[in-house]
């Protein structure tokens, strides 16, 4: 399970951005929309998924405002922007790609 | 056990750098795991499991600090930088060509004989017309820049962060306000001067322009001050 860890944790970004295409979200909302997509087999550390976000937000492929929350702490709220969009498409693709180099090379 | 999960992250983050990107990054780790913790307890885990639970799913963050390191002047993002630079040199570029302007309608009326006084009027109300734009590619430039304040102190900064990014940007908007006002009065004094050649009653209004300005200062405190009721 840890090569797998290490192999996913550079896609991070890319499966931050496809969970946010459909909709915003926040950290933990994130975090468990993915362990539900993937039975619980993958979790993301916090401090992985953050530094992703950050990573995102220079990048200016998503951009941040606070919610209004009536109970609780604020949130912070995470939306995709048009970059991003289309940095997610270039990242899908590539992905194909290396899919298929490494399918073929490991018979 | 909010509290413990609060103490967890004070702990931490004790060696982050002391910013407001910092704070906020804490209190949203900490309000994630604070949810998750909740969740765990409410599908059947016992307090201490979800506890451990959680506190192991953070990972490290040190790998954080370095990126909520403070923005200074020269951590503007590449892109903002070159833009606040082409304008101040547009700007530059503008007046020094205003200049030339005003004194180019100089040497054209001796060239042609013209009135030289009249000439030159006209020249120094045209430079006086093209110093509008690179104004206000001045201020723009100047406002490029967040609204943060440098002194990191609690959660109530964050309205005073609020307050003093508005106050920023009011007073750049009254700033170019401000010049515009003191533009327009120079065009309509000379152009008023040139046609009556009263000069020696025109420079009245200066005065009236003054008055002008302190007019539309009062009236954007009185705005303000409605905001902020």
């Amino acid at each position: 399970m840890s090569i797998t860890s290490d192999i996913l944790r550079g896609h991070t970004e890319a499966i931050i951005l496809a969970n946010l295409l459909e909709q915003d979200s926040y950290g933990y909302q994130i975090n468990k929309d993915i362990m539900k997509k993937t039975n619980n087999t993958y979790e993301l550390k916090e401090a992985t998924l953050y530094s992703a976000f950050r990573r995102l937000e220079q990048a200016g492929c998503i951009r941040t405002y606070w919610g209004d929350e009536t109970v609780g702490a604020r949130r912070r709220y995470y939306a995709i922007t048009e970059d991003g969009r289309k940095a997610y498409q270039g990242y899908k693709q590539e992905w194909q790609e290396a899919k298929e180099i490494i399918d073929k090379l490991l018979k | 056990m909010d509290e413990r999960i609060r103490q967890h992250f004070n702990t931490i983050f004790a060696e982050a750098p002391k910013t407001r990107m910092a704070l906020d990054l804490k209190q949203e780790m900490t309000q994630s795991a604070i949810d998750k913790y909740n969740d765990m307890v409410a599908d059947g885990y016992s307090e201490e499991d979800a506890y451990q639970n959680v506190i192991d799913s953070i990972g490290d963050v040190t790998e954080l600090f370095p990126e909520v390191e403070e923005k200074n002047l020269f951590a503007l993002p590449e892109k903002d930088r070159k833009k606040k630079a082409m304008l101040t040199a547009c700007a530059v570029g503008l007046y020094i060509f205003a200049g030339a302007i005003f004194l180019a309608s100089g040497m054209l009326s001796e060239g042609f004989g013209f009135d030289e006084h009249i000439v030159m009027t006209y020249g120094f109300v045209l430079a006086i017309i093209i110093c509008i734009p690179p104004t206000v590619m001045l201020v723009y430039a100047a406002n490029m820049y967040p609204g943060y304040t440098k002194r990191e102190k609690q959660d109530m900064v964050d309205q005073i962060k609020e307050v003093n990014h508005r106050t920023n940007r009011e007073k750049a908007v009254l700033k170019t306000i401000r010049s515009l006002i003191w533009t327009i009065a120079l065009i309509i004094y000379f152009t008023i001067s040139i046609s009556t050649f009263a000069w020696n009653v025109t420079w009245i209004i200066f005065l009236i322009a003054a008055c002008v300005q302190k007019i539309v200062q009062l009236i954007f405190e009185l705005r303000t001050e409605e905001k902020h009721l």
